[in-house]
This record gives structure tokens, C-alpha cells and sequence, in this order.
């Protein structure tokens, strides 16, 4: 071992408190990369082998009904390569036990005995069996959420009469990753769970024997999709066609993507921020480091080395990154292991598999080296030069200047310190403040997922859809049922809707949705604009949710085209009257008499919003159960925690995570910084001492610099915080729902709690050095 | 016979360097009288550091009796010493040590700041030659005005004893006389007992006294009748 080595390893002992923190600040930014990136790198890997094993559909597309010879025919339209019609209605389930109404869609082949598209994997008992009616495959997130399993029994209204199902497995299917119900915005695992039975029961319940009312496909790689749907379209037009999409329609498959796309954003945006930032930090560290270890530099050079300096320094920043990295990879997938597990409630497919891209460990010890190395060499050369007999003189006095003579001239000598201190050398009070300023927007970056999720609630569930409940009926009923749904125990208020679905147009861009009829007689499901003001839909035209109008590229004014596909299938074009702040969903709203007469009907009603009586709750949810007519009841509580508990929760495991980290990489940060400031002020704080000033008023002097930087830094950390937010919210928009740039008060208040405390906590150890400061050792030091 | 204001009896100090003991002190006896202007010179490592530590209230002895008047230097405790520096000594560095955001006068009126009666941050600049720089920064003065700023702010509480550790070391000969001068003046003009420590033997010319140190102990003391003017020394 060289003598260089030697004192390379002596070094790195003396400064071992350092070190480590500075490795582990490292460590946290490499650890939450890794963790985050391959969390969402299995996922879409689980996703994508689910999706082929399974052979998920690629379109679909629903009917009134169809003779089975028109499958037939749809599987000679070109790039089809394989066609299962389908029988599938929604329907009343009833659980034992359940006081919510609960709704089931039960799906039966129309053909053939097992599905060979959207194949089901069984997750418990077994599959059906065709010589048993009366039995049942059901989904595994229903059954869980039920307490259901092989062996019990449910029942289900089926067309007005009850029928018994013995549940014989669970199962998973690619199309019901995630299961809405019908008129939900997001899963309800509870209240809405996939059927498969056995087509003799379904045909024969709903007199549907030979015909099929639902239909996917798979068709052949680099086949020209629109002109499927648009052929299929077209072939089922005569028969009560609703929708033929392909998989972007696809509920399930659009939440997943939307969760995934979250993920992916998430992982894309916070993790590589948490790199840069400790990157930053150990760059700015490893230079300061070298940088009090100028006569060293110095005296090696007199003797004679040269490059060794450099390659000097280069190592003992390796012996810090290269832990730092190393820990930081080891983890990261741990934690990408943990995280992965975490999501298997989330994201029910039957194997998630980990999956760890060679890039990132690659890409992050590639940044975390180049940062380090780069601030140590940095450092080197500035030293290096000098001649060696300049270096080995002490530095000049760095130089200031009197510009904050005339302000301070009657201030205390431990201001003039502070503030020359700080505003004659702005790199160095530039340096401090940025790695104090970094810290707060890092907290706030955990922190504010839980402000926006509660903002959503209370804009969504208390500001716009304020009714307790909403009943939606099998088909529109005529307006006097309106009437009946008042009598229903419990209920205090009800209003009418009329929900028709909906295509809308724009030029080439189209999205399918639902069309609300709404009145400015409301109360119970208001618009809002951007303001929170309410916003009353026009007797002559259209309100969309803003990201709706986005994404049709329609600003006000412009002409909408409408294909009603309900009624008469009318059609119609509508200008764009306004956008309405709707963050859960992308909908379109009109006066309510207008949509009545574009479908040619007579004040009908689809659903009805209900105001209740808390205490009576659980007689109308039995009443609502008992009433053949009504279809499904949606819940506002149940909204609001499957808000929660969805999407909801996956945001809200990684945040925590973030959280966590940004507190380390927070705390790492400030302590560093104000410690290396400590180091390099050692000199001036001994004279202090030596000068007769008791440590508590060296501390005064010192900390009074430090409380300045921290007073300074917190708002300007916090003001970055709110942008740096503002500008991850934009990367977050998915069509289920958004992600507002609300902060609470409290998270601004924390983060900077967060910043302050760790400020104090590393002072604390810096007072306790000044404190215990050996005086002749400090003056032998330097000379 | 002006009255003693330090006395040491059998001082020892020893340092433990690693698993060996250095002995830096080795039963040290010294008096220094009220007013005396001393020079203690000595090769590297005879121990003139050390002494002029403990006496400075810097670092404390590991054996024997040191005091400054009634203060007893080796059993004071941190604050004790503390008090003791901030009331009664002044020091000046080879490297000067002000505090590079402050100018002139400012550095000065650090020590005025927490001293009870200290003089006019002017006039100890004055004192040294300095009255027309009192705002400048440290970084806009030479080698020289540097350390005289150093010696203006030892002298502005009115220190009873200056410490000076080689405060010409770092200077040229001129410049350094000039230093030597201004020390010449405060220990006349206030009678501040001085002690300078340094390897440069001419300096020992403007001494009252002028101890030779060798392994810890005092070896040989010299007594001049007649001090040098410091404008005649040359080194």
C-alpha cells in the first residue's frame, strides 16, 4: 500500500461521520430511483405477459341482440383472427350479510364451453361446470372484499327473479383487472363483482337462446383498427350496436393504464429530482472536502506528484460514492421488492414479477460517479493550480467589500459577520442556500399528494356531487318515478337526472361518455368552473369537463357533434358552451329539457340524486334492494373511500415513501451544509474563542449567519416547492382523474418545521464542537 | 522592583501524541515582572509555544503552579480561562487571524464590543499608524497592516499582558520593524507587560529580558540595562 493510500484510508476514517451521512444521502436518492423504477418497470411487465397469456381482446363492442350468425360474419372482416360472442348482463346480486346494495354483471358464453379470449385464471376451487346450471366463477377482489369463497352462495335478480348460485372459484380475468360498476367512476370491489355462469341460465333467464349481446375479438398484429371498429360498427348498427372500441376504451384497461401511467410519472419524475439533488449535494460536498486540504495539495505537489493528486482525491470520492451507490442499489430492490408487494391488492394479476432494467443501477452510479468525482477533482485542480508556495502560504483573506457599511454601521459586529459573510461571497452563501432551499421542496413533494386527494374529495364529493346517493333505473323512466323514489324511507331531498351515452366529435378526435342532462334547479349535482363558482349548462349547448375539451382540442364556441347512443340514436351538433372543473372523470353535461327533446322523449329520467337521512340509511339501501326497477345505487360515502382506497392508496404508498426519503435527504443536506460551513469557519471561530468571547457568544456570531440562511432559505423553499408541485401536477393529469396543485397550509408548515428542525438539530451538534473547540490544536492547524 | 504578575513554579506539560508521551514543559520556573518587555526565543519544539499558551489561558498545564497575579492558571476552569483572556490578555498570531469580513475598525471593535473599558477603536488604530485605514477589509491591507490591526485589537481592551506568537514571521524585515515598533509603543506608552515569542534572535535587542528555552526549561536568561530602538534592529 502506498503511503498516499494510507492516508487516503486515514482520511477517510477522520471524516468517517461525514462520509456516511454523505453516502447515505447518496444512498436514499439512488435507493428511491431504483425502488420506483422498477416497481413500475413489473408492473408494466406483469401487465404486458398477463395480457398475452390471457389473450386479453383486443375490441368490444356491445348490441341489444344478435342472431350468432352475425358472429360469424364479423369474423370475416379482415385482420380478425378470432371472435367470441358473448352474453352479459348486469344485474342485482344479493350477498348475505351486505347492507349496501350490491351489483354483479354475470357474463356467460354464447358459444363453445370455455373462454378462449379473455381467458380466466383460477385463483381458488375450480372451473364450471356446463352439466351444472346453478353455479358460479366470481372475481377474486369481489369475493375478498365479500368474504366470499368456493362453496358459498349467492343470488341475483335475474330479469325480476331470484336465482341461487353456488360459488365453486375465484377467479381473475384481464378485462376486470379493475371492476367499475356500471355508472361508477372508479372500482368499488365491494359493490360490484364479475359473474361467469353458464349460458343455459342467462339465455334462458333473459330469453336470449341463439343470440349474443356482447362480442370481443382479437385481431392480427398491425391490423388496421379503425377500420375494424368501424366495420364492426357498421355490421351491428342494426343491431342495437352500442360501442365497438378497442382497448384505450376499455374500462379496466383504461384505469390500469391511467394507474400505470401515474406510476410511471411518478417514478419518472420524483426519483431522478432525489438523484440530481444528492448528486448535488455530494458534488458541492466532495469540493469543499478537498478543498480545506489545501497545503496538503500543495505540499505533495513540492514533492513532486503530479496526476497521483488528482487520482488522489478521485479515490477517496469513489470511497464514498461507491458505498453510497452500493447501498443505495441493494435498497432499492428491497424496496422495489416491498413496493411490489405492497401493490398486489391494487393490481390483481396473477404473477407480478419483479423486473429490474440493467440501465438504472447503470444510470445512477454513472450520475452519483460523475458527481463526485466531479466535485473532488474540481476542487484539485483549482488548488493544484497554484504554485506549491502560494498553496502552502495561507490563503489571502478572502476579499469583501464595505457595500452594507452604511446600513449596518450601528449594528452589532455579529451582523456585519453575518451579512458581509453571506453577501460578499455569493457562491459559497449560494451553495449553503441551495442546499437548504432544495430541502423544503422535497418534503413538500411527499407531503402534497395528501393535500390534493383531499382536495379532490372536497371539491368532487362536497362542493359538486353533493348527493348522498344516486339511483340509477334499468332503462329511463318516466318522471313521476321521481315521486316514488321520494317515498322511499330515508330520503329528504331528490332530484332527476337524465344520463344518456354518448359520442362526441370533433373533426377527426371522438371519446365516448356520458351526457348528463342537469338543470339550474340543482343542488345536488352542481358544475363548477376553475373558480368553484357554479356553472349552469346553457339551454343551447354543451358543458364538458375541461380536460375533455383538451383533449376534443375545443374551445368555446365550437361546433360538438353528438351520436345519442340511446333512444333513437339521434344525432346532433351542439356548440361547446363552457368547461366545467370536474377532476374525477371526463363527462359532458346539457340543459336537461334540451337532452329530452334530442331524444325525442317526454321528461324522462335515468337516475335520481337522492339527499338522506343518515340514520334511516340502511332502510333505503333495503328498499332500494327490493326494488326491481333500479339497477344500481351509487354511494357517496363508498365514492369517496374507494377514491381513497384506490387510486388513492397506491399514490399515497409511494408518497409515504417519498416522504420518508425527502426527510433523510433533507436533513442530510442541511446538516452537511451548515457543517461544512462550520469547517471552513473553524479558524475564525477559534480566534473568537481566543478573543475572550465565551462559546455562547461564538455560537451568536456563528448561528447568526445560519439563522439568516434558514430564514431566507425556508420561504425560498417553500416558493419552489409550490412551482416544482405545480409543475409535477401537469406530468400527472390522466383521463380517471387529476391531480390539483393544492397544498394545505399544514404541509407548508411541516416542510418548513422539517427544514428548521433539522437547521437546529445540526447546529446543536455544531454548538456542541464549539463548545468542546480544542483552541491550540485549531492555531496549530494553521500554523 | 516592579511587582511580579506571572509566576510558575515545576510547570510540566506533556502531550500525548499516539502512544508517546511529549514532554513539552519540564518543571518550568519563570517570573515575569509589571511592564517587563520579554523576548523568549528558542529552536522549534523547545516548548515557547506551550508557555505562552498556558500563560495565555489557552491550554493548562499538566503539572505545577502557574498564575497571573491572584489567578490560578492551571485549575481554572473553561469559563475561568475565558474570563481571564477576555479581561487581561491580548494575543497577536504570526497569521494574524482577523476575521476577513470585518474592516479595520471593525475588527477592533469586536473586542471593544465585550470589553469594560476599552479604548476607541480609532485610537488604537492610531496607536499602531493605522488612522488611515480604518475601513479597510483585511484582504486591502499588506502583510504588516494586517498585523498591526491584529496588535490594535489586542491593545484596545487594555490588556495588563500582550502574548505575541512570532508576530513577525510572516513579514520582511521593514515591515517587520514596523510591527516592532508599534509593540515598542503600547509596552511603553501603557506599560503593558509584552512577551514575544520567536526564533528570530534580534529581536531580542528591544527586550527588557530575553529567555533562552531549550527542552522545556528556561536555560539562560539575559538582561539588557538599555533596550534597542526597533528601528535599528536588522534581520
Amino acid at each position: 500500500m502506498t503511503a498516499l493510500d494510507r492516508k487516503l484510508l486515514r482520511d477517510w476514517r477522520r471524516l468517517a461521520g461525514q462520509a456516511i451521512t454523505i453516502a447515505l444521502v447518496l444512498a436514499s436518492g439512488v435507493a428511491v430511483f431504483i425502488s420506483s423504477l422498477s416497481a413500475y418497470q413489473s408492473l408494466v411487465t406483469s401487465q404486458r405477459n398477463y395480457y398475452r397469456e390471457s389473450r386479453f381482446a383486443d375490441a368490444f363492442a356491445s348490441l341489444k341482440r344478435a342472431p350468432l350468425s352475425v358472429a360469424a360474419r364479423i369474423a370475416e372482416i379482415p385482420g380478425v383472427i378470432q371472435v367470441e360472442p358473448r352474453l352479459v348482463q348486469d344485474v342485482t346480486i344479493g350477498v348475505e350479510g351486505a347492507s349496501l346494495p350490491v351489483s354483479g354483471r354475470m357474463i356467460a358464453l354464447a358459444a363453445g364451453d370455455e373462454p378462449q379470449i379473455n381467458r380466466l385464471h383460477i385463483v381458488s376451487g375450480r372451473g364450471l361446470d356446463p352439466a351444472i346450471p346453478a353455479e358460479t366463477l366470481v372475481t377474486q377482489a369481489f369475493a375478498e372484499a365479500n368474504r366470499l369463497g368456493p362453496g358459498d352462495r349467492v343470488s341475483a335478480l335475474l330479469n325480476g327473479r331470484r336465482q341461487s348460485f353456488r360459488i365453486v372459484g375465484t377467479v381473475l380475468s384481464p378485462e376486470y383487472v379493475f371492476s367499475t360498476g356500471p355508472g361508477e367512476p372508479l372500482p368499488d370491489d365491494k359493490r360490484f363483482g364479475v359473474f361467469y355462469v353458464s349460458r343455459e341460465v342467462l339465455a334462458h333467464a333473459f330469453a336470449m337462446e341463439g343470440v349474443f349481446n356482447d362480442v370481443v375479438l382479437l385481431v392480427a398484429p398491425g391490423a388496421n383498427m379503425p377500420a375494424i371498429l368501424a366495420s364492426l360498427d357498421a355490421l351491428l348498427d342494426r343491431w342495437g350496436g352500442m360501442l365497438a372500441h378497442d382497448r384505450s376504451l376499455q374500462l379496466s384497461h383504461r384505469f390500469l393504464q391511467d394507474e400505470l401511467r401515474q406510476q410511471g410519472t411518478m417514478a419518472a419524475t420524483i426519483p431522478p429530482i432525489f438523484l440530481l439533488i444528492s448528486a448535488f449535494l455530494l458534488h458541492v460536498v466532495m469540493g469543499r472536502l478537498v478543498a480545506t486540504q489545501r497545503e496538503q495539495i500543495a505540499a505533495l505537489k513540492a514533492l513532486g506528484y503530479d496526476h497521483e493528486i488528482t487520482l488522489h482525491f478521485a479515490k477517496f470520492a469513489a470511497l464514498i460514492v461507491l458505498p453510497g451507490v452500493a447501498l443505495g442499489v441493494a435498497a432499492g430492490v428491497a424496496l422495489g421488492h416491498v413496493m411490489l408487494f405492497s401493490y398486489r391488492p391494487f393490481f390483481r394479476f396473477p404473477e407480478l414479477d419483479y423486473d429490474l432494467a440493467a440501465w438504472a443501477p447503470i444510470a445512477a452510479t454513472a450520475i452519483a460517479l460523475f458527481a463526485g468525482l466531479g466535485g473532488a477533482t474540481g476542487a484539485v485542480r483549482s488548488v493544484a493550480r497554484l504554485r506549491p508556495a502560494e498553496a502552502m502560504r495561507p490563503a489571502t483573506p478572502p476579499a469583501y467589500t464595505a457595500r452594507f457599511s452604511a446600513i449596518l454601521s450601528q449594528a452589532p459586529s455579529r451582523w456585519k459577520i453575518a451579512a458581509r459573510g453571506a453577501g460578499d461571497h455569493p457562491l459559497r452563501t449560494g451553495v449553503t442556500l441551495l442546499g437548504l432551499v432544495v430541502a423544503a421542496p422535497l418534503v413538500l413533494m411527499g407531503l402534497f399528494w395528501t393535500d390534493a386527494l383531499d382536495y379532490v374529495v372536497d371539491v368532487q364529493f362536497a362542493a359538486s356531487e353533493r348527493a348522498d346517493a344516486v339511483v340509477q333505473f334499468v332503462e329511463p323512466l318516466p318522471a313521476r318515478v321521481v315521486q316514488e323514489v321520494r317515498r322511499m324511507p330515508g330520503v329528504l331531498l331528490v332530484e332527476p337526472l337524465r344520463i344518456a351515452p354518448v359520442r362526441l366529435r370533433s373533426g377527426h378526435l371522438e371519446y365516448q361518455t356520458s351526457l348528463t342532462g342537469s338543470s339550474d334547479r340543482l343542488q345536488l349535482r352542481r358544475l363548477l368552473d376553475d373558480a368553484l363558482d357554479v356553472v349552469v349548462a346553457p339551454k343551447d349547448g354543451l358543458l364538458l369537463s375541461r380536460r375533455l375539451a383538451e383533449r376534443l382540442r375545443l374551445r368555446t364556441g365550437d361546433p360538438v357533434e353528438l351520436d345519442i347512443l340511446d333512444g333513437h340514436r339521434n344525432r346532433a351538433v351542439v356548440p361547446l358552451a363552457g368547461v366545467v372543473n370536474d377532476l374525477i372523470g371526463l363527462s359532458a353535461y346539457m340543459d336537461r329539457e334540451s337532452l329530452n327533446r334530442l331524444l325525442q322523449e317526454d321528461q324522462t329520467v335515468s337516475a335520481v340524486a337522492v339527499r338522506l337521512d343518515a340514520s334511516k340509511a340502511d332502510a333505503f339501501y333495503a328498499a332500494a334492494k327490493q326494488t326491481p326497477k333500479i339497477s344500481t345505487v351509487s354511494l357517496k360515502e363508498r365514492s369517496i373511500r374507494n377514491f381513497r382506497d384506490s387510486t388513492g392508496a397506491v399514490v399515497l404508498l409511494l408518497a409515504g415513501i417519498y416522504t420518508a426519503f425527502s426527510i433523510t435527504i433533507a436533513i442530510g443536506v442541511v446538516y452537511n451544509n451548515l457543517r461544512i460551513g462550520f469547517q471552513e469557519r473553524a479558524l475564525e471561530l477559534a480566534m473568537l474563542r481566543i478573543l475572550g468571547f465565551t462559546p455562547y457568544e461564538t455560537a451568536r456570531i456563528f448561528f447568526s449567519e445560519i439563522v439568516a440562511e434558514v430564514c431566507l432559505a425556508i420561504p425560498l423553499g417553500l416558493v419552489a416547492g409550490y412551482f416544482l408541485v405545480r409543475l409535477l401536477v401537469l406530468a400527472f393529469q390522466t383521463e380517471t382523474f387529476e391531480i390539483p396543485a393544492a397544498i394545505a397550509p399544514r404541509s407548508y408548515f411541516w416542510a418548513a418545521s422539517l427544514v428548521a428542525g433539522a437547521a437546529f438539530a445540526s447546529a446543536a451538534v455544531m454548538g456542541r464542537k464549539l463548545w468542546r473547540m480544542d483552541l491550540v490544536s485549531v492555531l496549530k492547524g494553521r500554523e | 522592583m516592579p511587582p511580579i504578575v506571572f509566576s510558575s513554579r515545576n510547570l510540566n506539560k506533556t502531550y500525548r501524541v499516539g502512544s508517546v508521551n511529549v514532554a513539552a514543559l519540564q518543571g518550568l520556573d519563570l517570573d515575569i515582572f509589571e511592564g517587563e518587555f520579554i523576548v523568549i526565543l528558542g529552536p522549534s519544539g523547545s516548548g515557547k509555544s506551550t508557555l505562552l499558551n498556558i500563560l495565555g489561558g489557552l491550554d493548562s498545564a499538566s503539572s505545577g503552579d502557574a498564575a497571573w497575579r491572584d489567578h490560578n492558571l492551571v485549575e481554572a476552569s473553561d469559563e475561568e480561562l475565558t474570563r481571564y483572556r477576555r479581561e487581561h490578555v491580548g494575543f497577536v498570531f504570526q497569521f494574524y487571524n482577523l476575521i476577513p469580513s470585518l474592516t479595520a475598525r471593525e475588527n477592533v471593535e469586536l473586542v471593544t464590543e465585550i470589553s469594560e473599558q476599552p479604548m476607541r477603536p480609532e485610537d488604537a488604530l492610531a496607536k499602531v499608524g493605522l488612522s488611515a485605514r480604518l475601513d479597510h477589509f483585511p484582504s486591502q491591507l499588506s502583510g504588516g497592516e494586517q498585523q498591526r490591526v491584529a496588535i490594535a485589537r489586542a491593545i484596545a481592551k487594555r490588556p495588563d499582558v500582550l502574548l505575541c506568537d512570532e508576530p513577525t514571521g510572516a513579514l520582511d524585515c521593514r515591515t517587520g520593524v514596523g510591527v516592532l515598533s508599534a509593540l515598542d509603543e503600547v509596552n511603553r506608552s501603557f506599560g503593558t507587560t509584552t512577551v514575544v515569542i520567536t526564533h528570530n534572535a534580534a529581536i531580542g535587542a528591544m527586550a527588557d529580558r530575553v529567555m533562552y528555552m531549550a527542552d522545556g526549561r528556561i536555560a539562560r536568561i539575559e538582561s539588557h540595562s538599555e533596550r534597542a530602538r526597533p528601528e535599528d534592529i536588522r534581520w
